[in-house]
């Protein structure tokens, strides 16, 4: 992850601090709002907003994280909500180590 | 280029955005569906990228719209994609995407897709702005040659060819097929008829056709022979025809009182005499080059003579003809065209024996267009010589008082026409113009008196038979070919009047004279042909004989009103 | 290759194969006009052509002034019966040797 993080920087350059301001909030705020929808069994749009996380996981290079964004949008897209809030609980470690790795840049 | 990059996660829109401008192009960001095709239609950016999952109408919905509105512009449409199910893979296709681009972002793939689409959309642009730029060369053609249709129809009109003894078929754009048909009344009666067929097609070929035209019409008005016509036009081409460039040629005159034709083939297939009353068809094979391939002094125009019966018909046609093809590629050919003259043979309907067969033939099959043929009949040509119509002159104009003496020596009889420059003379004075027809028959038929039986010594009678016909004009060449001495002279002047003019026409010849009385005793008779005299006596206002008949002297009265005497 | 060539001492043999018609006017041309040195004679043989058109005649009007106009020597050998009379319909036997 470091490597990639590395490679942004050197793209973006002063926006990168622009960068991890966005995906900071943007992901918390979906994060925020997926044990809500896993509760009410709203499979579909878990699948939507965390196929969003995955994607910028994917970008910055937070592999892990983006590997288990998958697996759950995977089972949530098949309306399989069952391992939904101990995959969201790992989700929100991975998402944290991210952010303070791309703060630390 | 300017490129749409159209993401609703703003962390991917951002590494997305700076990815694009890294390799030199402009961005438009949309953060959802809507607002991508609200900027879409505002920039018209060259290539698109899309997301497929945004609030507010997804990738589908946006590719959908660009697609159906924008179709022209094509624009590539590159989804965004981390989706990897084949469905959706489908779906992006189906809606109009061009390609996928996926999450991670490689800078190296995405690059590689950029510039791919933007040679592709160069290619196309091209080859839209080619196919533009051939459509409006190709309307301007056909503009073009609509109007040099135009230009060419005034110039090569239809002259005698709607005459009712005349059937003909020509496509409309035959000119630049490079076939010519012309027909002209000849100023003494009988008609000129030309087709013409120029190697190669366009432009060349129906350039060559005007000047083949003005030739053949202002030659036949002014009464010029067959031969002399060829000759000028053969003179013409060779002179303007690039090397390999020529026109394979039918002329033919038909004398409708004289019931005799005229004819010569330089290069086109055999045309067909087609005797009604004995059902045969008499081929009239080329026996020359065609026009334009060499110089006139090493050119041979040498004409045939032969008889046009009551009922005879000529058959005249070019290579298109044989050569129309059936939707198999078959021929049409020889053998079917003579079976379908002969077929109407009996009934006089050849032409149409043959219109039929040749559209039986090639139905179904979309060639046809230089088809060029005519059928010349024979008819009873009614010489009344009513005057044209009147055109208000002034009484004294044109060389009103004038006179005119020529002499022609042996030299001159064997290789000058003295009557296309009297006749053009005679034509600017006054009304003589209205006058045409009878003054260039007794013009003609004095100065055939006077050299073929004055000094030629031919019998008239000798052209009541049709061999006797080609007899006639074998002995009068070979006899003008001998010729040593002898002479005509021919002396012409007007007078003029208070309302019109005289006109006194005198021709002398060298030979021993005739039996002019008999003649004037005849004079009413005008069933016989004694040497075209009944004719003269009709038209003129006095003829007087002297010298035993080598002199003659008639005198033509004319009106201002143009009113016959 | 529809046009051939081939010359040995004072001789140009030019064979045509298959159609002669406008689309192997390059080739007829260059067959003649490639050769350094001029030759006195012409041969162009028919015998491989199968049809023959009214360019093909400009074709050979166009060798025929190369090859000097009225004084060229051309000799136009080996004709199909059709091809003859193509030739003979145009009179050009007044103007090339025809065999």
């Amino acid at each position: 992850m470091k490597e990639m993080i590395q490679q942004l920087k050197d793209l973006l350059g002063d926006d990168f601090s622009t960068l991890v301001k966005a995906y900071d909030e943007d992901n918390r705020a979906i994060l925020d709002s997926l044990g809500g929808l896993i509760k009410s069994g709203q499979s579909e749009e878990v699948a939507r907003q965390i196929h969003s996380l995955k994607g910028a996981s994917a970008n910055i290079g937070a592999e892990n994280l983006s590997q288990t964004c998958q697996t759950l949008e995977h089972n949530a897209r098949a309306g399989d909500l069952s391992d939904a809030p101990e995959l969201l609980a790992t989700i929100q470690s991975q998402f944290e180590e991210a952010v303070t790795l791309l703060k630390e840049a | 280029m300017k490129i749409l990059i159209a993401e609703d996660n703003a962390t991917d829109r951002l590494i997305l955005k700076k990815l694009v401008e890294q390799q030199g192009h402009e961005v438009v960001e949309a953060k959802n569906g809507k607002e991508a095709i609200e900027k879409y239609s505002s920039e018209l950016p060259g290539i698109v990228l899309l997301d497929v999952i945004m609030p507010e109408a997804d990738g589908f919905e946006v590719a959908k719209f660009i697609k159906l509105n924008y179709d022209a512009l094509y624009t590539p449409i590159i989804f965004i994609t981390s989706l990897t199910e084949t469905e959706f893979l489908v779906k992006c296709i189906e809606s109009g995407g061009d390609d996928f681009f996926t999450k991670p972002f490689n800078r190296i793939v995405l690059q590689a897709k950029i510039d791919a689409f933007i040679r592709a959309k160069n290619l196309y642009q091209t080859v839209v702005k080619q196919k533009q730029e051939i459509e409006l060369y190709s309307e301007h053609l056909v503009q073009e040659q609509r109007v040099a249709k135009q230009i060419f129809d005034n110039v090569a009109h239809k002259g005698a060819l709607e005459e009712a003894y005349i059937s003909y078929s020509v496509s409309a754009l035959s000119i630049f097929n490079g076939d010519i048909l012309l027909a002209a009344k000849r100023p003494l009666g009988g008609v000129n008829v030309l087709l013409g067929d120029f190697t190669g097609h366009g432009l060349p070929a129906s350039i060559g056709a005007l000047p083949v035209s003005d030739i053949f019409y202002s030659m036949t008005t002014k009464g010029f022979e067959l031969f002399e016509i060829i000759s000028k036009l053969n003179e013409r081409l060779h002179s303007i025809l690039p090397t390999g460039f020529f026109c394979c040629a039918i002329l033919a005159e038909i004398d409708f009182e004289q019931n005799s034709l005229t004819f010569w083939n330089g290069g086109l297939p055999d045309a067909y005499l087609i005797k009604r009353k004995s059902g045969e068809l008499l081929e009239l094979p080329s026996s020359h080059l065609p026009l334009g391939i060499v110089e006139n002094d090493k050119y041979d125009i040498n004409i045939d003579m032969m008889a046009f019966e009551d009922g005879d018909s000529i058959f005249i046609y070019s290579d298109g003809v044989i050569e129309a093809e059936d939707d198999r590629g078959e021929m049409f050919g020889r053998d079917n065209l003579v079976l379908a003259l002969l077929n109407g043979v009996s009934e006089g309907k050849s032409f149409d024996s043959v219109s039929q067969a040749i559209k039986s033939h090639s139905k179904g099959s979309s060639q046809g267009d230089d088809i060029t043929f005519l059928e010349v009949r024979n008819h009873f040509e009614d010489q009344t010589y009513s005057p044209d119509e009147v055109e208000q002159v002034q009484v004294k104009s044109g060389p009103s008082d004038s006179s005119i003496n020529l002499f022609l020596g042996p030299q001159s009889l064997k290789s000058y026409n003295p009557m296309p420059m009297l006749f053009d003379m005679l034509m600017e004075i006054g009304n003589l113009r209205s006058y045409r027809t009878p003054l260039f028959t007794i013009l003609t038929e004095l100065y055939s008196n006077s050299l073929e039986h004055g000094i030629l010594k031919l019998s008239s009678s000798l052209k009541r038979s049709a061999d006797g016909f080609a007899e006639y004009y074998r002995l009068r060449e070979a006899r003008l070919d001998a010729l040593k001495d002898g002479y005509v002279k021919i002396a012409i002047s007007h007078a003029d009047l208070a309302d019109g003019g005289m006109l006194t026409i005198h021709f002398e010849d060298s030979g021993e004279g005739f039996d002019y009385k008999s003649v004037e005793n005849i004079k009413d008779d005008s069933k016989l042909s004694g040497r075209g005299y009944p004719l003269i006596y009709k038209l003129a206002d006095s003829v007087v004989f002297d010298n035993n008949g080598s002199t003659v002297t008639i005198k033509f009265r004319w009106y201002s009103t143009g009113k016959p005497q | 290759m529809a046009v051939t060539s081939n010359a040995s001492g004072n001789e140009l043999t030019i064979k045509v194969n298959g159609k002669f018609d406008f689309s192997c006017h390059q080739e007829f041309r260059s067959s003649y006009e490639g050769s350094d040195s001029r030759p006195e004679k012409y041969i162009v043989d028919l015998g491989e052509t199968s049809y023959l058109d009214s360019s093909a005649l400009g074709m050979l009007l166009l060798l025929r002034d190369y090859a000097g106009g009225d004084s060229a020597q051309i000799h136009i050998k080996n004709c199909s019966p059709e091809i003859k009379k193509i030739l003979s319909i145009s009179n050009f036997e007044q103007l090339f040797d025809v065999s």
